[in-house]
């Protein structure tokens, strides 16, 4: 399937960016993004840690159909132990953010620790690297977006960021990316600003080549289209309702 | 008999899945940093616009080449890009008005449309028809016929 097979780590506490192999039997037993997060999260934190705390950890995962031309395809998973509940936090947001993730080689992103500093992580590829996000600490995600494509004067960067409620981890703060899509749920944002993390920047240029068979891949793909076309809700009730944007 | 690329932005909801088709029909892989077509998203008015080659008759790239890399295809009108004779100099992306023709740093070349021989990969993943595959001397038709629709009618009278 879809897999790049790559984990990127990113150790906040140290400033670290590391890449590690995907654990291909988690990936089989769990399918990916939010049940396989699920297990690499419950693998690696206590499960009575503060959710606010440098010790838990948020992870942003992919599934083996993200970043195709599968329906959904464009979606991501964040997953961490929720502010809200105390209980597993899971999240997802369409756009398109999770693909890019694929296309420039990395299935899951690891959290871990919390930045002595505002930061924000840039992914170009292969390269990860934490960077200086001081100035865009009170930034609307709107803004924040605006800023770093600016900065790295790249309009195609994809980028997932939090804004004032997550920075003041506001219990059900979201994380917004590709400005209007959130991962809303269960305050994972309030998590990311625990973390003195900012936004997480990506540019993928690599492509998704873990695709056997492309030809009867998208075959079916477009077969599983037409059963939304045609049903009722989706093929005429939602596209009847919903806002150009 | 030639035909063309006709795109209506109002039917375009910005899924890039012509943009994926694109890429998996020229390097095999879903990449759309290599697409030939592009969609783009203008947030605050809400409006998403594909956009790519219109296959010109007096083709600037084509005119600008030094070593005749880029040829009509006499099947089906497209300007295309030879890559053995592309010496990547990039003077038909500086030509091209509409900046549709793009260096692509994997290849050294340049890329431009090439209406996949005559069955573009765009047009068939379209899922709303927004962009469509239309006889080239009537991209009009649709809009003559919606205009049309409206004469001869007891409103208009």
């Amino acid at each position: 399937m879809g897999w790049n097979r790559k984990v990127l780590r990113v150790n906040l506490t140290e400033g670290t960016c590391k890449e590690e192999p995907l654990n291909m039997q988690w990936a089989d037993e769990y399918l990916g993004s939010r049940g396989l997060a699920t297990k690499y999260l419950v693998s690696e934190i206590d499960p009575k840690v503060d959710p606010l705390s440098p010790d838990n950890k948020m992870i942003m995962s992919t599934g083996p159909l993200t970043g195709t031309m599968a329906s959904t395809g464009g979606r991501y998973t964040v997953v961490t132990k929720g502010p809200l509940t105390g209980a597993i936090a899971c999240s997802n947001s369409g756009g398109f953010f999770g693909a890019e993730m694929k296309f420039a080689g990395w299935d899951m992103i690891i959290f871990e620790g919390r930045s002595p500093k505002p930061v924000y992580l840039y992914v170009e590829n292969d390269k990860a690297e934490l960077k200086d996000a001081s100035d865009l600490w009170g930034k609307s995600c709107w803004e924040t977006e605006e800023s770093i494509k600016h900065r790295h004067q790249d309009p195609l960067i994809r980028v997932s960021s939090i804004g004032l409620a997550g920075e003041n981890q506001v219990l059900f703060a979201c994380i917004v990316n590709d400005l209007h899509r959130a991962a809303g749920r269960s305050g994972v944002g309030a998590v990311m600003g625990s973390k003195n993390l900012k936004a997480v920047a990506l540019r993928g240029t690599k492509g998704m080549s873990g695709i056997k068979d492309m030809k009867a891949f998208m075959k079916i793909t477009a077969e599983k289209k037409k059963v939304l076309a045609d049903n009722a809700v989706t093929g005429q009730g939602l596209p009847s309702m919903a806002p150009r944007c | 008999m030639w035909k063309s690329l006709h795109i209506d932005p109002k039917k375009c909801t910005g899924c890039l899945q012509c943009e994926m088709a694109c890429s998996v029909e020229h390097t095999g892989v879903i990449n759309p940093s290599k697409s030939r077509i592009k969609v783009f998203s203008f947030e605050t008015e809400g409006r998403k616009v594909p956009y790519t080659c219109t296959q010109c008759t007096e083709a600037w790239c084509l005119n600008a080449c030094p070593v005749d890399a880029i040829r009509i295809d006499a099947a089906t009108g497209a300007k295309q890009v030879f890559d053995d004779v592309c010496v990547g100099c990039k003077v038909c992306t500086i030509a091209c008005p509409f900046g549709t023709v793009n260096y692509n740093q994997d290849t050294g070349k340049v890329q431009k449309c090439d209406l996949c021989g005559g069955d573009p990969a765009c047009a068939t993943a379209c899922p709303t028809g927004a962009i469509t595959y239309v006889d080239a001397d009537w991209t009009g038709l649709d809009r003559m016929r919606a205009w049309a629709a409206k004469a001869n009618t007891a409103v208009s009278d």
